[in-house]
């Protein structure tokens, strides 16, 4: 875990709603963060010694990737005004790896009315493994402009009645399922897609199906007790255990789980 | 070294009048990476109960204008199972470690006061009030822990109610009183909608706390020290405490916000940093200014080309 800094080398629109920012990193070992760790971010300043505390808690940034000019790039939503030269703080690396089970051979990513940033992190790591790789848009995750992902990613929107064509063959045939949701209700919306998944599987096994949490992370070190998560073997931290869960070990509701 | 409790059979004694505050830090089992733990006075853990509490479902955090609203559920195992579990942590941890309890029951105060009594590793217990508690209940609490163990108590105030249950508290044998435990708030969940009730920690609330400690010091018949805490996110806002009297402060959300920043607040307090110059006044110093940069700004000299 490092408390260092970044300077913010180059801004490109993604799309309407989406940036990436390409970040000079004052501590190079943060290039090797993985796909699955995330960066907690905010502005800095000069001084720090009165920084401004209007964005107070820091924003969680997913980094998509190492540029060919070793400078770290991340992917976040178009909230706050970010300039050339500007100087971020940066905590991290922030969570777990992604784990993929062994001989995959076919993936399955879901957005489901939220931005597909955190899984998209891993599209060029499965495309470069010969791994078919499926994206499933559902709600308002269907204005997502996708064109800056590999053109290998199979690209699928469902209806507003969470249908879309194929449906019964997605889910069966893949290997692994990564969901991640809205956050105005993550359990609730994780509970929705297992019971979707479980309408086209007669069973869900372990290591099938894992959600990828995002709620507000304060402290990213697993002390302040504000992202804790209900799960068969115990409380699970998000920010430190996280931020993928298998979700038949979550405690989704009383008719799933407990 | 700082005695930060009453005088007596045990005090708590501080290498640093800066500890990190309850809910901020863990158990001691975590910013082991981030900060030099041992720079700080003490750490208080996060809140313990008798029994085991689990984490409150849904939104625990709403990001706030200047600051952010927490509403946890203090999740913990339980005394037993927290004292198990991090026992050699404590007794291995290179700064005091002060257990904080929430304020349950008076019985389980008791309970509470006997198991930490027998752990060499917790220096002393911090025991935290609720928002609108009695004097009365304030008092039956205080002495049930007091009554039950050796170690200094210090007493969480809650900042609205600091006024009229602090008496109550250090007549009940309260070591110290802590002002204050962050306020609670309610707002407005961007992501669900949501009204969500909790803590708030913002540098809004040092003014309030700030002025606490103040009128709590010139009250010439509360002999206990007082620990300022609340808002605190720059040095002179922990100075700022001391100068109102305080015999310590705590750090809390900087810690997650800017971790770096609470220690250079532990350094500076512990008299680690720099000195302040015998010939520089307090509006041209600051505690970091090395000798270049002062002479650069402030001396009659001729500057150097490219200096100014």
């Amino acid at each position: 875990m490092k408390d260092t800094r970044a300077r913010i080398e180059r801004i490109d629109l993604l799309n309407e709603r989406f940036i990436s920012l390409e970040l000079a990193l004052e501590d190079p070992s943060l290039k090797m963060i993985k796909p699955g760790q995330s960066l907690l971010a905010r502005l800095g300043d000069r001084s720090e010694e009165f920084p401004s505390w209007a964005l107070y808690t820091r924003e969680q940034w997913w980094p998509v990737g190492v540029t060919d000019r070793d400078v770290l790039r991340v992917e976040l939503p178009r909230r706050n005004v970010y300039e050339v030269g500007q100087v971020v703080q940066l905590l991290g690396p922030v969570g777990q790896p992604f784990r993929f089970r062994p001989r995959l051979h076919r993936v399955v990513l879901i957005a489901y009315n939220t931005a597909p940033t955190p899984l998209s992190v891993m599209t060029p790591l499965l495309v470069s493994n010969k791994v078919n790789v499926t994206l499933l848009l559902m709600g308002e995750a269907r204005s997502y402009n996708t064109r800056h992902l590999p053109p290998e990613v199979e690209i699928i929107k469902a209806n507003d009645r969470l249908e879309w064509p194929d449906m019964v063959r997605t889910m069966p045939e893949a290997d692994q399922v990564f969901a991640i949701v809205g956050r105005d209700d993550e359990l609730g919306r994780f509970k929705e897609l297992y019971q979707l998944m479980l309408a086209h599987r007669s069973e869900i096994p372990e290591n099938y199906a894992f959600g990828v949490f995002q709620s507000t992370l304060l402290c990213g070190v697993g002390s302040c007790d504000a992202c804790t998560l209900h799960t068969r073997s115990g409380i699970k931290r998000i920010c430190t255990d996280g931020p993928m869960f298998d979700l038949t070990a979550v405690r989704l509701g009383p008719q799933l789980h407990s | 070294m700082i005695d930060v409790t009453r005088p007596g059979k045990h005090v708590l004694t501080l290498r640093s009048p800066v500890m990190l505050a309850a809910g901020v830090a863990g158990f001691g089992n975590h910013y082991h990476d981030l900060l030099k733990l041992n720079k700080f006075g003490a750490l208080v853990t996060n809140p313990v109960t008798l029994h085991e509490w689990s984490p409150t479902r849904g939104t625990r955090v709403v990001p706030l204008e200047s600051g952010v609203l927490v509403h946890t559920g203090f999740p913990n195992g339980g005394a037993a199972a927290v004292i198990k579990e991090f026992r050699t942590i404590w007794q291995n941890a290179p700064l005091p470690i002060v257990l904080h309890v929430i304020a349950t029951k008076p019985d389980h105060m008791r309970a509470l006061g006997e198991m930490i009594d027998a752990e060499d590793g917790l220096s002393a217990v911090e025991l935290g009030l609720r928002d609108d508690i009695s004097a009365e209940t304030a008092s039956d609490f205080v002495s049930a822990l007091e009554r039950s163990t050796d170690k200094p108590v210090l007493v969480r105030l809650p900042l609205f109610d600091a006024y009229e249950i602090a008496q109550a508290c250090a007549d009940s044998g309260a070591g110290a009183l802590v002002v204050a435990g962050p306020p609670r708030g309610t707002a407005r969940d961007p992501h669900s909608g949501r009204l969500v009730s909790g803590r708030v920690y913002s540098p809004l609330i040092h003014p309030m706390a700030l002025r606490m400690v103040g009128v709590l010091r010139r009250r010439v018949d509360l002999e206990v020290p007082i620990i300022g805490a609340g808002g605190i996110h720059s040095l002179q806002q922990a100075r700022d405490f001391i100068d109102a009297g305080a015999a310590a402060v705590q750090v809390d959300s900087l810690t997650w916000i800017q971790p770096s920043m609470a220690e250079r607040i532990a350094r500076d307090l512990s008299g680690n940093l720099t000195t302040r110059m015998i010939d520089a006044l307090p509006d041209e110093w600051h505690p970091d200014m090395g000798d270049t940069e002062f002479r650069t700004l402030f001396s009659d000299d001729e500057p150097a080309q490219g200096m100014r």
